[in-house]
């Protein structure tokens, strides 16, 4: 990657983070009008039940008396100080969302998705190299599987076969099951517990595949590419003892929040089930498609080795698909993992969603809602940027 | 002259549908699909002719076989069992498919609808518009339509019965997803010669939406009302499946009955009600998915089967 590149790269960012920005005001003012206007209750309702007067009082002294738009032009303004108002609870919605239920989310969802990947590609890859009747039947069968599996069904499964093997596994490593020890013996709050783990794991994530990149590119020897995931798992295990957040860690992985629910290592899998279906599914097609390709003859011709081609040519340009297959599916993925989160019993962003909505919690709603919507727009964003990195073409118009 | 155009419509339809069941997803969708719209349409007649002699039995609302055990498995009497209420599973499961394939149908037929109205509108209405519904579509994109319809469909269900419930997911889908990729293949078609042949034949408006920008967008809006539908599929089943809806009877209150009342009633998990109900809804989902492939190889030539 040359310095021009980069500096391409990063206009066109600054660009899209404009263009991004605007989106997110339009989101906002949708979801606002929309949530407010369908949902019947505002946090002033509570005291009107059995005394009228005082839903009023409340109404007035909240400022929720004023024109709709005049609370609209404030909740913008708040939400540039990520102010998303007051709950009904009385606490204010970003402490609820961001300081547990948000990192575990994320954490799940990355893992999970970045997971779903990898599985994908390389089967995808391998399936699609060689496209025949009944393996591309089943290619199309199992992803037509997993995409439109229930999810409550999937975590209904999972938690099943799961439980009696997490229980002895959680004896074996001593750790508790069905207690989190960092809600009551740790030092440092779970929040920061959810950040320095999962946040370390993206580290070791991008330390272990960037490396196996940058010997691959220098011509030094690597280890296979399914040694990865191992490699990852140990190095942030380690990252966890030097921290000296090794029980912490464990319990984030591994415990159980209750004695029917999941932990995040299921939740993970969960979620890599349903979403890897739809990666190998276009990642096999295209591949079907692109091994004809001239290119592919003039790779042979010139004695390129069938592995390195199918690799390092055909898989290149088959991910292309495969990511922007990925931007339209994730309303539907996003569902899907709050769905199993919930029926997992994980402490994420589904147990504040769900609250909110049984309570027709209406701000708390919104807060959900926008946060969603900020995942969408920064995997977007994300995507966007692979994109322009993997895509020649487009690195060009970038140049212009 | 009208007999003749509308004999080479029925041509060009009938050497299209001959197409599309060529492709084996689209083939295997279908009948997926005509099973389940069968199967909704057989309950009444089923309850006037075989289960006639016990209305209070096959109810599947409130039915109740009192010589039978319940939960019990698939048997003479009752085909697929019967869930921990003592109802009938096949009954519920044929009445539960009525209101999710008018959810599905309703979304689908919504989707499509909005997202061509949207992209004629960005295509013949000038840059205004063309501007204002695309930052409404990338604004509503972030908008989770599933999510959004889980919370309404919780919280209102009084309003969300299932047309609602269908119709407003396709709104957000068809402003959003489905419009971007429409928008974009109208903006192409309207830079094509015949285009401006006809403006210069002085076609209307109205005229250029009709006759030559709606049949060229409608393939792609097939794969988009399909892509789409199976999020409302699973949105739908979910909010039952909570135990929110107003459906008393649909596939996913079914397996909400299922588990509610089975530590109540019997120590065993309901599994007969449990699988009927979650496979029918991945069966609908993943008719929908499949016909999103089908149509999909359809289009691009390189793609269709191999």
């Amino acid at each position: 990657v040359r310095f021009g590149t980069v500096r391409r790269v990063l206009r066109y960012l600054l660009h899209r983070a404009a263009w991004g920005i605007v989106t997110l005001v339009v989101f906002a003012t949708v979801a606002f009008f929309l949530v407010n206007l369908v949902l019947p209750y505002d946090f002033a309702t509570q005291f009107q039940f059995g005394n009228p007067a005082r839903g009023i009082v409340a109404r007035e002294q909240l400022g929720l008396d004023r024109p709709l738009l005049v609370q609209f032009a404030d909740y913008l303004t708040g939400l540039v100080t990520l102010d998303l108002g007051t709950s009904f609870t009385g606490q204010p919605v970003s402490e609820l969302l961001f300081d547990q239920a948000l990192p575990i989310t994320l954490l799940v969802f990355v893992l999970g998705s970045v997971l779903a990947y990898l599985l994908g590609s390389w089967l995808g890859r391998r399936v699609g190299w060689h496209p025949g009747g009944r393996r591309s039947a089943a290619v199309i069968l199992t992803s037509v599987v997993l995409y439109s599996t229930f999810p409550p069904f999937l975590a209904f499964v999972l938690r099943r076969v799961t439980r009696d093997p997490l229980r002895s596994v959680g004896r074996e490593l001593g750790v508790p099951v069905n207690t989190r020890i960092m809600w009551t013996r740790s030092d440092w709050d779970p929040g920061t517990v959810f950040l320095v783990v999962g946040a370390g794991l993206f580290v070791t994530v991008a330390v272990v595949g960037l490396g196996r990149w940058w010997l691959r590119t220098h011509g030094w020897p690597t280890w296979p590419a399914w040694l990865t995931v191992p490699l990852t798992l140990g190095a942030s295990v380690a990252l966890w003892h030097a921290t000296g957040m090794s029980m912490e860690g464990y319990d984030v992985m591994f415990g159980q929040p209750t004695v029917e629910g999941g932990n995040v290592i299921v939740g993970v899998v969960a979620f890599l089930l349903l979403a890897f279906g739809e990666t190998l599914l276009v990642m096999d097609t295209t591949m079907a498609v692109e091994r004809t390709e001239a290119y592919v003859t003039t790779a042979r011709a010139k004695g390129v080795s069938e592995a390195a081609i199918r690799d390092h040519h055909v898989a290149r340009n088959a991910v292309l698909p495969v990511l922007s297959r990925f931007a339209v599916s994730l309303p539907l993925l996003l569902t899907g993992l709050v769905i199993l989160e919930r029926e997992l019993a994980l402490p994420g962003l589904s147990s504040v969603f769900f609250t909110a909505v049984e309570n027709v919690d209406t701000p708390l709603i919104l807060g959900c809602v926008v946060v969603f919507g900020a995942m969408t727009m920064l995997v977007r964003l994300g995507l966007e940027t692979a994109h322009a990195v993997l895509d020649p073409r487009l690195r060009q118009e970038l140049g212009g | 002259m009208r007999l003749q155009r509308l004999r080479v419509r029925l041509v060009a339809g009938a050497s299209a549908v001959r197409r599309g069941l060529g492709q084996r997803a689209i083939l295997i969708g279908l009948a997926i699909l005509v099973v389940a719209i069968v199967g909704a349409l057989a309950h009444p007649v089923l309850t006037s002719t075989i289960w006639a002699g016990e209305p209070m039995t096959y109810r599947p609302e409130a039915g109740y076989d009192l010589a039978v055990d319940h939960p019990s498995g698939p048997s003479g009497r009752h085909w697929l069992g019967t869930d921990p209420l003592g109802r009938d599973i096949t009954s519920m499961l044929l009445y539960a498919l009525r209101p999710s394939l008018v959810i599905a149908l309703t979304a689908a037929a919504t989707i499509g609808l909005v997202a061509i109205a949207s992209a004629a509108a960005s295509a013949v209405l000038g840059r205004r518009v063309d501007a204002a519904l695309s930052s409404l579509a990338d604004g509503l994109l972030l908008l989770p339509a599933p999510i959004v319809l889980i919370i309404f469909g919780f919280a209102r269900p009084d309003v969300f019965t299932p047309v609602v419930f269908g119709a407003t997911y396709g709104v957000i889908t068809g402003l959003s997803a489905a419009a971007i990729v429409l928008r974009t293949h109208a903006l192409q078609i309207m830079t094509r010669p015949f285009i401006a042949a006809a403006r210069v034949a002085g076609a209307s408006r109205w005229r250029l939406v009709r006759h030559h920008l709606v049949p060229h967008l409608l393939p792609l809006a097939a794969v988009q009302m399909t892509t789409g539908v199976v999020g409302v599929i699973v949105a739908a089943g979910f909010v039952e499946f909570l135990g929110a809806s107003r459906t008393r009877v649909g596939l996913g209150s079914m397996i909400y009955h299922g588990l509610a009342y089975q530590g109540a009633l019997s120590s065993d998990i309901a599994w007969e009600v449990l699988l009927t109900g979650s496979l029918t809804i991945s069966a609908l989902a993943g008719a929908f998915y499949l016909l999103s492939i089908g149509f999909r190889q359809l289009l691009d030539p390189r793609l269709r089967t191999r």
